[in-house]
C-alpha cells in the first residue's frame, strides 16, 4: 500500500454540506443494466479529489450469461468517446465469477459517461453509467508526515546555508591551506545571507501553498445557495429561488463561455424532484414536483403537510447529464389539508411504521421493506420492497413517473441524501442523454432535445406491474439511515413505507 | 586539433597530463545526464500518455541519477572524512567539523536530500489536491531545486577537477557539458515562457534575459575552452534537438482524457532556442573585457545578449510560425494530447501585446536588457568563484 493510499483513509470532509452531487453526502453510484445479453450491476466509488482514481466494480447479475471480458472507458460530456483514452480492461476478481474490478483516472469535474463493454460466449454488448464528477474533500497532513517534512525542510535550509558558508570559506583555497580570519568572517556573512534567502523562499513557498489550498477548497463541490419560502395566499405555495451568483445556465443558442452550466432537462417527466423530510427524518415526508417559473425560480403548491421544520432536497439534471441537488431547511407554519394539484406528488403525513419494517395499509394490505445484504460503507446492497394484498397474495402496482417505485435514503443527521430507483442511483435522463450524445444526437450546449418515447411517462401509467421491487444502493458513510420507499397502488394512491438501517 | 580549443592562457598554464576523469566526477556527470534525460522523458510522457506512476521509466531515470550522484558523493565524503583521512584531510571543504569532501559533492548531497524531501510531499500533494498537471507546484519546486543542486554540483565538481588536475580538452569539455545540462534544466523550467507564440512578445525576452545570461556567463568564466559559452549553448541545442527528433519516433497513445486531438507518438518539447548566437556574443565580450569593471562588463554582456537574441530568435520565430515550422524537423505541429484540435490548425499566431512589435522591442530593449544585466552580473560573480574553485 502506497503512502497515498494510506493517507486516503485520513480523508477529512470539509463541512457537512460540502459533499456529494445529485445526492447530498454521496458520490457513490450503483446502477443495474444490461450490456447486450449480460445483466450487470456497476458500483462506482469516486475519489474525493479531482483529478483522481475512480474505483469501479462490475458484477454480472445473470448467472446464465457471464461475460469473460469487461472494458471501461470514461468519457467527459464535452468530448465523448472520441476524446477519451482507449478502453481499459477490468480485472476478473479471483473467487468471484462474473465480477470485475478496475480503476480509471478522472481528470475533470463534470458529467462523465462510463462506457462499459462486455464480451463473452453469449456475444457482446455495451452499457453507459452516468457519473457526475466533483471534488468533495481534501487531505489533512498527518502529524508524523508534518514532522518528517519539517525536519527534512530544516535540514535543507540549514544544510544549504552551511554549504554556502563552506564554499565561501574553503572552496577556492589551495589544497592544504587554512582559511584566514577575513575568509572566516566572510563565510559567516555568506552563511547568514544564504539562511535569510532560503528562509524567505520557504516563507514564499508556504504562502504559495496556502493560496493553492484556498483555491482548491473554493473549487470543492457545494450545493448552490437557495432561498426557500412558504407563503399562505389563496393556497399555500413553496417557492425555491436559486440565489447563488455562480448559477449561470446557458440559454438556448448562447455560446459556451466561462463556467456556464448546460440547461436543465426533465428527469422522468419532471424538471425537479423535491423532497421535504421532517427534520430528524422521523416525521412526515413529501415528494413534490415544483414548476420552473423563470431560470432560477421553482414553485409548487404545498398542501397537506403538517406544520414543522423540514429538510429540503431538490434534484435537477442538466442537459449534459450533470446532476445536482439543492438543499435548504423549510419552516411550515400552518397546516393545509387540501390535496396538491399535481397528481404525481406524494405525501406521507404520519410517520411511517419502521420497527417491524412492514406496514399494514388501510385496506389490510401489507407493505414490507427489507435490506438484502449487510449494510457496510461502500458495498452494494439491495432494498427490497414488497406489496401484498390483505389475503397474502402478491399485489400489483402502477408505474409512477415511469418507475416501478421510488426510494429515498436520508442519514438521520441530514448529511446524506439519495433519491433512487429500481435501476440504481443515477439519473435515467442523464443516461439517456449520454447515449444520445455518443450517437451525435445532441447539441453540446444546445436547445432541449425532443423527448424519447421511452421517457413519455403518461403512456407508462396504465399498465400494472408486480409490486415486488428492488433498489440497488451503497451507503457512503457510517451512521443511522432512514429509507423511504414509495409505490403507486392500482387505485392510484401512493404509499410510503420506511425502514431504519445502521451502517457500519 | 583538440588542444586548439583551449584558450592560450590555459594551454600555457599547467602542463599536467590528461588523465582519466575521477570516478566520482564520472558518476556525478552520468547521474546529472540521467536526471536530465529522465526529466525530458517525463515531460514528454505527461504530454503524450498522461497517466504516470512512481515506476515509469522516466521517473526511474531521475531516481537513478539522483541516487547515483547522492550516493557517490556521500561515499566520497565518508571516505575522505574517515578512511582516507590522512591523504584527504585538507583537500576538501569541511562541514560540521567531522566531514570533509569536494564542494561539488556537498552540493550534490544537498540536491539528493531535496529530491528525497520532495517525494513524500509530492505524494501527499497528489492525495490532497489531485494529480497535478503543471510543472510548477511547491513539491515540484523542491524537486527542481534538488535537480538543480545535483546539476550545479556536477558542474562545480567538473570545474574543480579542471582547475586542480590540470587543463585538458576533456576536462574543460566536461565542464561545458555539465554547464550545458544545467542550462537545459533552466530552459525547461521556463519553457512556458519560450513558446513560439511568445517570440514577438517582450515577456519572452525579459524572462530569457533574466535566466540564460546567468548560466552562460558563469559557464564562460568557468570552462577553459576557447568558446565556453558557445560550447555550453551548443550542448543545450544538441540535447533539445535530439529529444525533438528522437522522441517523435516512438509510438505512444494517451491514457488519460479528455483528449483534444489524435496523438500517436511521443510528443517532444519545442525546437531549441538559438542560444548559440548570444553565447558567441558572451564569449566575445568576456574575451575583450577581461579585467574590466564587473558592472560595466555585465552591462555590455546583457545588452549583447538581448540584441543577439532579438536578431536571431525574432526572425526564427516568424519562420517557426509558418507551415515549414510545423515540419517534424522543427516540431511546430506537436502539442500535448489535451490541446484541442482546433488549436493545431494552420500557422501559429503570435501573442502580441498592446502596441504590437514596437512596444515589444522597446520593452525587450529596456526591461529585457535590465534583467539580462542583473543576470549577467550574478553570472560573473558565480563564474569568477567557479574559476577559482580548487576543492
Amino acid at each position: 500500500m502506497t503512502v497515498g493510499r494510506r493517507l486516503a483513509w485520513l480523508l477529512v470532509l470539509v463541512g457537512i454540506w460540502l459533499t456529494g452531487s445529485a445526492h447530498i453526502g454521496n458520490t457513490l453510484v450503483v446502477q443495474d443494466g444490461t450490456a447486450g445479453p449480460y445483466g450487470l450491476r456497476v458500483l462506482v466509488r469516486p475519489p474525493a479529489v479531482i483529478p483522481g482514481l475512480v474505483d469501479v466494480v462490475i458484477r454480472s447479475t445473470t448467472p446464465n450469461a457471464i461475460p469473460t471480458q469487461v472494458t471501461l472507458q470514461p468519457a467527459l460530456w464535452r468530448y465523448g468517446t472520441k476524446g477519451a483514452p482507449a478502453p481499459e480492461s477490468a480485472v476478473a476478481v479471483p473467487g468471484e465469477p462474473g465480477t470485475f474490478q478496475t480503476q480509471v483516472w478522472i481528470m475533470s469535474s463534470g458529467s462523465y459517461a462510463l462506457h462499459i463493454a462486455a464480451t463473452g460466449a453469449a456475444g457482446a454488448g455495451t452499457f453507459i453509467v452516468p457519473y457526475t464528477s466533483v471534488a468533495t474533500a481534501t487531505l489533512s497532513m498527518p502529524d508524523w508526515l508534518g514532522w518528517v517534512l519539517a525536519a527534512l525542510g530544516a535540514f535543507l535550509v540549514f544544510g544549504l546555508a552551511a554549504v554556502v558558508g563552506a564554499a565561501s570559506r574553503e572552496a577556492t583555497l589551495p589544497v592544504g591551506a587554512s582559511p584566514d580570519t577575513p575568509r572566516r568572517r566572510r563565510a559567516r556573512f555568506a552563511t547568514a545571507i544564504a539562511a535569510l534567502i532560503t528562509c524567505t523562499m520557504v516563507f514564499g513557498g508556504w504562502t504559495w501553498w496556502n493560496a493553492v489550498d484556498r483555491n482548491y477548497k473554493r473549487s470543492l463541490y457545494r450545493p448552490l445557495q437557495v432561498a426557500t419560502t412558504v407563503r399562505r395566499g389563496s393556497e399555500r405555495t413553496l417557492t425555491m429561488r436559486i440565489t447563488d451568483s455562480t448559477w449561470r445556465v446557458l440559454k438556448p443558442g448562447e455560446p459556451l463561455r466561462g463556467s456556464f452550466s448546460s440547461p436543465l432537462m426533465p428527469d422522468h417527466g419532471k424538471m425537479m424532484h423535491m423532497f421535504l423530510i421532517a427534520a430528524g427524518a422521523q416525521g412526515p415526508v413529501a415528494h413534490l414536483h415544483p414548476v420552473r417559473t423563470d431560470d432560477r425560480t421553482f414553485v409548487t403548491p404545498l398542501h397537506g403537510l403538517p406544520p414543522g421544520t423540514y429538510w429540503m432536497f431538490a434534484d435537477v439534471v442538466h442537459e449534459s447529464g450533470y446532476t445536482r441537488t439543492f438543499v435548504d431547511t423549510v419552516n411550515v407554519a400552518t397546516g393545509d389539508a387540501r390535496p396538491n394539484v399535481d397528481g404525481d406528488d406524494a405525501f406521507a403525513l404520519t410517520p411511517p411504521t419502521v420497527t417491524t419494517s412492514s406496514a399494514t395499509l388501510s385496506d389490510g394490505a401489507h407493505f414490507a421493506i427489507a435490506l438484502e445484504g449487510t449494510p457496510t460503507v461502500g458495498t452494494d446492497v439491495v432494498i427490497h420492497a414488497q406489496l401484498t394484498n390483505a389475503d397474502g397474495t402478491p399485489a400489483t402496482v402502477l408505474p409512477w413517473l415511469g418507475m416501478a417505485g421510488h426510494a429515498m435514503l436520508v442519514r438521520t443527521d441530514g448529511a446524506v441524501f439519495m433519491h433512487l430507483h429500481p435501476f440504481g442511483t443515477s439519473s435515467m435522463a442523464a443516461q439517456d442523454r449520454l447515449v444520445r450524445r455518443e450517437a451525435g444526437d445532441t447539441a453540446m450546449h444546445g436547445a432541449q432535445q425532443p423527448m424519447d418515447a421511452a421517457m413519455d411517462m403518461t403512456a407508462m401509467h396504465a399498465t400494472p406491474i408486480p409490486g415486488d421491487v428492488r433498489f440497488p444502493v451503497a451507503f457512503p458513510s457510517a451512521g443511522t439511515y432512514r429509507i423511504f420507499v414509495q409505490l403507486r397502488r392500482t387505485t392510484g394512491t401512493i404509499e410510503t413505507a420506511a425502514l431504519d438501517v445502521t451502517v457500519r | 586539433m583538440a588542444t586548439s580549443l583551449l584558450t592560450p592562457a590555459a594551454t600555457a598554464g599547467t602542463a599536467a597530463p590528461a588523465r582519466d576523469l575521477p570516478l566520482h566526477l564520472t558518476a556525478v556527470v552520468v547521474g546529472a545526464t540521467s536526471i536530465l534525460i529522465g526529466l525530458i522523458w517525463d515531460i514528454s510522457w505527461h504530454m503524450t500518455i498522461g497517466r504516470d506512476t512512481f515506476w515509469t521509466p522516466a521517473h526511474m531515470a531521475i531516481y537513478f541519477g539522483g541516487t547515483l550522484a547522492g550516493l557517490s558523493c556521500g561515499a566520497r565524503v565518508l571516505a575522505n572524512s574517515f578512511w582516507k583521512r590522512d591523504t584527504h584531510a585538507t583537500d576538501g571543504v569541511r562541514l560540521w567539523k567531522f566531514f570533509t569532501g569536494p564542494i561539488g559533492g556537498w552540493i550534490c548531497i544537498w540536491g539528493a536530500f531535496a529530491m528525497l524531501t520532495s517525494a513524500p510531499f509530492d505524494d501527499w500533494w497528489h492525495g490532497a489536491y489531485g494529480l497535478d498537471v503543471q510543472i510548477l507546484s511547491p513539491p515540484h519546486v523542491i524537486l527542481l531545486c534538488g535537480l538543480l543542486g545535483i546539476l550545479i554540483g556536477a558542474q562545480t565538481m567538473a570545474v574543480s577537477t579542471q582547475n586542480t588536475e590540470g587543463d585538458s580538452t576533456a576536462r574543460s569539455t566536461v565542464v561545458a557539458f555539465a554547464s550545458g545540462v544545467l542550462l537545459t534544466l533552466a530552459a525547461i523550467a521556463i519553457t512556458e515562457y519560450s513558446d513560439v507564440q511568445l517570440m514577438h512578445n517582450s515577456l519572452f525576452y525579459i524572462v530569457a534575459g533574466g535566466v540564460y545570461p546567468l548560466f552562460l556567463v558563469a559557464a564562460s568564466r568557468a570552462s577553459r575552452l576557447r568558446w565556453p559559452a558557445t560550447a555550453t549553448a551548443a550542448f543545450y541545442m544538441v540535447i533539445m534537438a535530439a529529444q525533438l527528433w528522437i522522441l517523435q519516433l516512438f509510438e505512444a497513445h494517451p491514457k488519460l482524457g479528455p483528449i483534444g486531438h489524435d496523438v500517436t507518438h511521443m510528443v517532444p518539447m519545442n525546437f531549441p532556442l538559438l542560444l548559440i548566437a548570444p553565447a558567441i556574443a558572451i564569449d566575445l565580450v568576456l574575451r575583450r573585457m577581461r579585467g574590466r569593471n564587473g558592472w560595466l562588463t555585465a552591462f555590455v554582456l546583457g545588452l549583447s545578449f538581448v540584441l543577439a537574441l532579438l536578431a536571431f530568435q525574432w526572425p526564427f520565430g516568424s519562420f517557426l510560425a509558418t507551415e515549414i515550422g510545423r515540419h517534424p524537423f522543427f516540431g511546430g505541429a506537436f502539442a500535448p494530447y489535451s490541446a484541442p484540435a482546433e488549436y493545431l490548425i494552420g500557422p501559429r499566431e503570435f501573442w502580441m501585446e498592446d502596441g504590437g512589435a514596437t512596444v515589444a522591442l522597446v520593452k525587450a530593449m529596456s526591461w529585457g536588457v535590465l534583467a539580462a544585466v542583473v543576470s549577467s552580473r550574478i553570472g560573473l560573480w558565480w563564474g569568477n568563484w567557479l574559476h577559482e574553485v580548487k576543492r
